[in-house]
């Protein structure tokens, strides 16, 4: 039986006391009527997650729902101190793999880990970024199973997405609900521009002007997720660029203007890197900027995220992560993994091949579900292929056990009923690591899946943080 | 600004524009078709003669020549193959408001958000009719409700200026276009001038640019082909004239250039011409011959919005094309 967040055997929890009430007033057709009030505004708006090129409609709406995940002040106090030692675990990492090499030549992580791993980038040996930080915004994904177990899913250190959903989440609910909010027990969001503004500028290049100037460069309006490139330009007040208007000239980037050439100083790139710079990755990349490597690299333009980052989402070096962060910060880790068995060493395997039919398997470098096998739920058959190849390649695995994950009340067809959620909060690392007291609660909509995934009908909530 | 965002403002401008101007030459060909015979009903086609205004004949080729309403209203309105129709225009001013959101005030992006998303939700059934002028009527609220919006809420700055040029530069194309094409359909009335036939018809030329009451109210003359070409191109006050859009056209750049605080080399040419138009009388453009005088000013609109595209970085001006009629001395 799954974790309810809000009441077990009829216990309400208390950070639930404020939702349980409202629900209790509210009637079910109420609720429903509003649902289409929030749909009908995003779709005003334009808050929509076009999938462009798969036909469908391109006014597609991520599912909504209106009853929100609470985290109790405890809970947050224990998720801001988790999620912050992990993004500066996940810098100190990122900053040694393109530096000294220290915790590969310590033995702590052993060096072939980066083979195969096709987000690390050679450029970039060597190079340290302003402030010496990579990777400035940092999604977590969490996942909980009880009232004080919580785990880390996934680190998402690339270009992290979905947290315009947060902002704009709680904009729908404040309008629909202003009386929810009323008693000023639940902290604010719509910080975050702030901080990420501050973050950027606190990362610029050494000599750029005060304040410099940032942009956030997009693959353009067709990207799924230019909704929120574009809101969050607006809300930080800079430019929302495509690659064409910027260009390199004598080894800094400028903006295209009508008035003339605009030297750019930050990049919030929410492209991915090998189509950065058509010179120095792939040539047929028609959304990058020739040149821009060659910038970033003489110290005239700061990349966020940078460069290379990628290589920390690589599951097989996720599962290094408590040995990571001992390693750079002497702490243990106070948001544990899933627990993880690497294939490569020899008694996991055996416990692997032992229990599979309890486990799921997952490829290392492999992401969005793919490859995977889902013990319990696999046939005979496909157990034994999948057995056959991970005992040709035990390093290209890793498994970890079924999660029970936990659910919130959700309003659906037959009324409310538990569905199951995870949590991403969105760390902040410029010269300090900062992080906004909400994040972005997915939840699957189909009565007992565990895809939260919005590609795959996964909807979305807000997520309250008590204030103390 | 981003050289980009000054090119997507310009042709929101444009279509928003564009999409307006269909909705009224439609209503204008709705009117002339219910006249009786003896009061200026045509002998020719007039869903045919809209048709090539707008410049449909590549298109349509020989079905245009026995073009119903029907055909009219599915290809103005509905057909996506159409880059001009109304679907499109709403499609291509809300793409392009899309990637300028940042730019555009919440309610101005939101007034052709929802212009695109109720455009599709529009059938050709629904024009069947009466629905027709129900259609004609939403499509005209919509483009009001946008350059409300804009009106009401965006900065006067570059970004208003460079959306004020795409609507300027359309009206003039526009206006010249529909006039030119009248002209010639119309010319064998030119012959009787005064009759009941030749009234009916100008006064739907009037119509089309909604400048029936406007021209009594300012000129207090009857309808005539002379006081209806004199009224559309020279009328410094009526805001779909030519000289009242070049003048507009001038001052945006003149804005420009102060906002900047820079000359661009597209105001001389522009100025120049406003000068000339200024000081014709209908008489010598008609002496010169009026088709002559309307290409020259379609010629000289094109190349002015192709000089402004250049002084501020989006030249040369892409995806350009007619948009009403290709074909306008058939």
């Amino acid at each position: 039986m799954s974790f309810n967040e809000m009441e077990n055997d009829g216990a309400l929890r208390e950070a639930y006391a404020a939702i349980q009430q409202w629900l209790s007033e509210t009637p079910l057709d109420a609720l429903r009527q509003k649902r289409l009030e929030a749909e009908a505004l995003f779709k005003r708006i334009g808050i929509t997650f076009a999938v462009y090129g798969e036909g469908g409609d391109p006014d597609r709406l991520i599912p909504f729902d209106l009853i929100p995940r609470v985290f109790s002040v405890a809970e947050w106090d224990l998720i801001d101190r988790g999620v912050k030692q992990r993004a500066a675990a996940l810098n100190a990492f990122v900053g040694d793999v393109y530096g000294e090499k220290a915790i590969f030549k310590a033995g702590v992580v052993p060096g072939a880990i980066l083979e195969g791993n096709d987000a690390y980038l050679q450029q970039m040996q060597g190079f340290t970024p302003p402030q010496g930080v990579y990777t400035h915004i940092v999604g977590i994904d969490l996942v909980r199973t009880g009232p004080e177990e919580f785990y880390v899913l996934e680190d998402n250190a690339r270009t992290p997405s979905g947290v315009s959903y947060m902002l704009e989440n709680r904009e729908t609910m404040r309008r629909l609900f202003p009386d929810l909010f009323g008693s000023g027990t639940v902290r604010p969001v719509d910080g975050y521009p702030d901080l990420l503004r501050r973050t950027l500028t606190e990362v610029a290049p050494a000599g750029a002007p005060d304040p410099p100037c940032i942009v956030v460069l997009t693959p353009g309006h067709f990207n799924s997720a230019y909704y929120e490139h574009s809101f969050l330009a607006d809300e930080m007040g800079v430019q929302l660029v495509e690659g064409s208007d910027l260009v390199v000239e004598d080894g800094a980037v400028f903006l295209r203007t009508t008035r003339g050439l605009e030297k750019v100083d930050v990049i919030y790139r929410r492209i991915d890197d090998s189509f950065l710079d058509p010179r120095a990755f792939r040539p047929d990349s028609a959304l990058g900027v020739p040149g821009l490597m060659d910038a970033y690299f003489k110290g005239q333009v700061t990349i966020v995220n940078a460069p290379g980052t990628g290589v920390c989402d690589d599951k097989a070096i996720y599962c290094y992560l408590p040995e990571i962060t001992r390693f750079y910060l002497g702490e243990d880790m106070i948001l544990p993994n899933v627990p993880t068995w690497r294939c490569a060493e020899p008694d996991a395997l055996a416990h692997v091949l032992d229990h599979i039919t309890d486990l799921v398997v997952k490829e290392v470098h492999g992401s969005g579900g793919y490859g995977m096998l889902v013990g319990p739920a696999a046939t005979k058959a496909e157990i034994e292929a999948y057995k056959t190849r991970l005992i040709a390649d035990p390093k290209a695995f890793i498994a970890q056990p079924t999660l029970a994950l936990s659910t919130c009340p959700t309003l659906v067809d037959s009324g409310i009923a538990p569905r199951h959620v995870d949590f991403r909060p969105y760390a902040l690392v410029g010269r300090e690591v900062r992080l906004t007291p909400g994040g972005l609660t997915r939840v699957a909509m189909r009565e007992g899946s565990l895809v939260v995934n919005s590609s795959q009908g996964g909807g979305v909530k807000d997520t309250w943080v008590l204030a103390p | 600004m981003l050289s980009r965002v000054a090119e997507n403002l310009f042709w929101i401008g444009r279509y928003a524009e564009r999409a307006e101007n269909i909705a009224r030459l439609i209503d204008a060909v709705r009117r002339m078709v219910t006249l009786p015979a003896q009061f200026g009903r045509s002998t020719t086609n007039e869903w045919s003669s809209v048709l090539i205004a707008a410049g449909a004949r590549d298109q349509l080729g020989a079905s245009i020549e026995t073009a119903d309403e029907r055909l009219a209203v599915d290809h103005l309105i509905f057909d996506q193959t159409n880059p001009s129709s109304v679907h499109n225009c709403f499609l291509r001013a809300r793409e392009n408001a899309r990637a300028v959101r940042a730019t555009l005030t919440q309610e101005s992006w939101e007034a052709l958000n929802a212009a695109w998303r109720e455009m599709r939700g529009f059938s050709p059934q629904d024009t069947k009719g009466a629905g027709l002028l129900d259609v004609l009527d939403w499509i005209k609220a919509k483009s009001a409700i946008f350059r409300g919006s804009i009106n009401a809420t965006m900065m006067r700055g570059d970004g208003f200026d460079f959306l004020t040029m795409g609507s300027a530069i359309e009206r003039i194309d526009t206006t010249a276009r529909l006039l030119d094409v009248k002209y010639h359909v119309l010319l064998p009335s030119l012959k009787e001038v005064g009759s009941v036939e030749d009234h009916y018809q100008w006064l739907s030329l009037l119509q089309a640019a909604s400048a029936q009451r406007a021209y009594f109210f300012a000129t207090q003359e009857d309808v005539s082909p002379k006081g209806v070409a004199k009224f559309l191109i020279l009328n410094p006050r009526f805001p779909r004239s030519i000289l009242y859009n070049l003048k507009l056209a001038d001052a945006t750049v003149a804005d420009l250039e102060a906002f900047y605080n820079h000359e661009a080399p597209c105001r001389a040419p522009l100025s120049s011409l406003v000068l000339r138009v200024s000081n014709l009388t209908i008489d010598e453009v008609l002496d010169s011959g009026l088709h002559e005088f309307l290409t020259d000013v379609i010629e000289q609109n094109a190349h002015n919005a192709l000089q402004l595209a250049e002084a501020y970085g989006f030249a040369p001006i892409i995806g350009e094309e007619p948009s009403l009629g290709s074909d306008p001395g058939q």
